[in-house]
């Protein structure tokens, strides 16, 4: 029952990425909600339980995107799976802002791991500083927002 | 052995570059219908409302100066009604002396009307999902106009009832462009999502801002004459081969709604 409403939840939040989020951009960076769900949610569980909910979720971004095939998924499960490793073995309490710092530190891992497969993929990117601060900063009010709704779930 | 593929980030990977071959193959055009057709209206919705709000909140920190907004605009279309007038003559003018040679007329566009339903998921792209696919006759490739034959776009892939479209800002776009006045020619490309570079213009031209860039069609996709943008700044040193400008596009991309896309 809770995977249903974690993949419906999932759901719901790709939609609103795909409509709403480009009326939320500020200095051309938008909130990257997929993603700040999916890194709430392995530092509340484990990467062995979501793992699958990963590479579905990085299935159906790739739909509505007009990046490579692979590139997100590849970016995704990267993130996820570095997230997973430092909140096992370098973070030793997971009190909320441990939990806040693993969230936007995902989210670097994430923007470095596209960098480097855009390299690879040979495509161009929007990317730059300007653009990389102002994506983790959003994401950071995101993932505070995030972390107390998806508290309320699993708890 | 048995041991290591059944690692979940192996697992995953395996998972993710089967998806990959299948995606080569085409294979996943199917399963990409079925759930695209699923959240189309839900995406359509949304987007429409987020528009009208968007519009909303832009209107109220306009309010101020409206006034003189108007007034200008007031001024622009007298202006530009007298220019209308000039223009009619001149193709009317223009059908008689092709008629009187012997030339053909230029053809018409078909075109296709489409709505966008959604913008790209990640941050790192430009391109937008449009409500028309191979069922109502778009092709890959295809370029996409907004009123007033503004160049937004060219499909780049294709689905039954859905598109995506490759904005002009994507920085992976490239267009065969002309300068309307001089008619130097140069290669235009998305420069990180917020406007247009052109490039590779030629050394020792004279290029002044504010003057107006359209499709050469020179590489026979877009057809020529389609409006991208103005010209903002010009970089221009003796050290490169070639000068550089920054172009602002004329399109809205924050207001649009309904694009045609051209047959």
């Amino acid at each position: 029952m809770k995977n249903f409403l974690v993949i419906l939840i999932f759901i719901l939040a790709i939609i609103l990425q795909v409509s709403a989020a480009p009326f939320l951009v500020v200095f051309n960076t938008g909130p990257n909600l997929i993603l700040i769900l999916i890194l709430t949610l392995v530092v509340l569980k484990t990467f062995e339980r979501i793992w699958w909910i990963v590479v579905l979720i990085g299935f159906l971004i790739e739909l509505f995107s007009g990046l490579p095939f692979g590139l997100i998924s590849l970016s995704l499960i990267g993130s996820v799976y570095s997230i997973d490793w430092l909140n096992r073995n370098v973070f030793s309490t997971t009190n909320f802002w441990a939990m806040i710092s693993l969230i936007v530190l995902g989210s670097l891992i994430y923007s470095i791991l596209i960098i480097i497969l855009a390299i690879l993929f040979q495509i161009d990117l929007i990317l730059n500083l300007q653009h990389l601060f102002i994506e983790l900063s959003y994401n950071l009010i995101m993932a505070i927002i995030f972390l107390y709704g998806a508290k309320k779930i699993f708890h | 052995m048995r041991k290591f593929f059944s690692h979940p980030l192996i697992l995953s990977l395996l998972i993710i570059f089967i998806l990959i071959f299948f995606n080569f193959q085409g294979w996943l055009k199917t399963p990409q219908n079925i759930i695209l057709k699923l959240t189309v209206s839900t995406q359509e919705i949304i987007y429409q409302y987020s528009l009208k709000i968007d519009n909303f909140i832009n209107f109220l920190f306009s309010m101020n100066s409206l006034n003189q907004e108007n007034i200008e605009l007031k001024q622009e279309s007298e202006n530009l009604f007298g220019q209308v007038i000039q223009l009619e003559e001149v193709v009317r003018e223009n059908e008689f002396l092709r008629q009187q040679m012997g030339l053909e007329l230029p053809k018409n566009n078909s075109l296709i009307l489409a709505h966008i339903i959604g913008w790209d998921l990640s941050n790192s792209g430009k391109s937008f999902l449009i409500n028309k696919g191979s069922k109502d006759g778009v092709k890959k490739k295809a370029a996409i106009i907004t009123s007033g034959n503004i160049l937004v776009g060219q499909v780049i892939e294709v689905f039954d009832s859905f598109s995506i479209v490759q904005s002009i800002l994507d920085p992976n776009s490239r267009i065969n462009v002309l300068i309307q006045e001089s008619g130097i020619t140069g290669l235009i490309r998305g420069n990180q999502g917020l406007n247009l570079i052109l490039d590779l213009l030629p050394q020792g031209e004279e290029i002044r801002e504010s003057e107006i860039v359209i499709t050469s069609g020179l590489s026979g996709i877009f057809p020529p004459g389609l409006l991208i943008g103005k010209i903002q700044k010009v970089f221009s040193l003796d050290v490169q081969m070639s000068q550089t400008a920054e172009v602002e596009p004329i399109a809205d991309f924050n207001n649009l709604e309904k694009v045609f896309v051209i047959k």
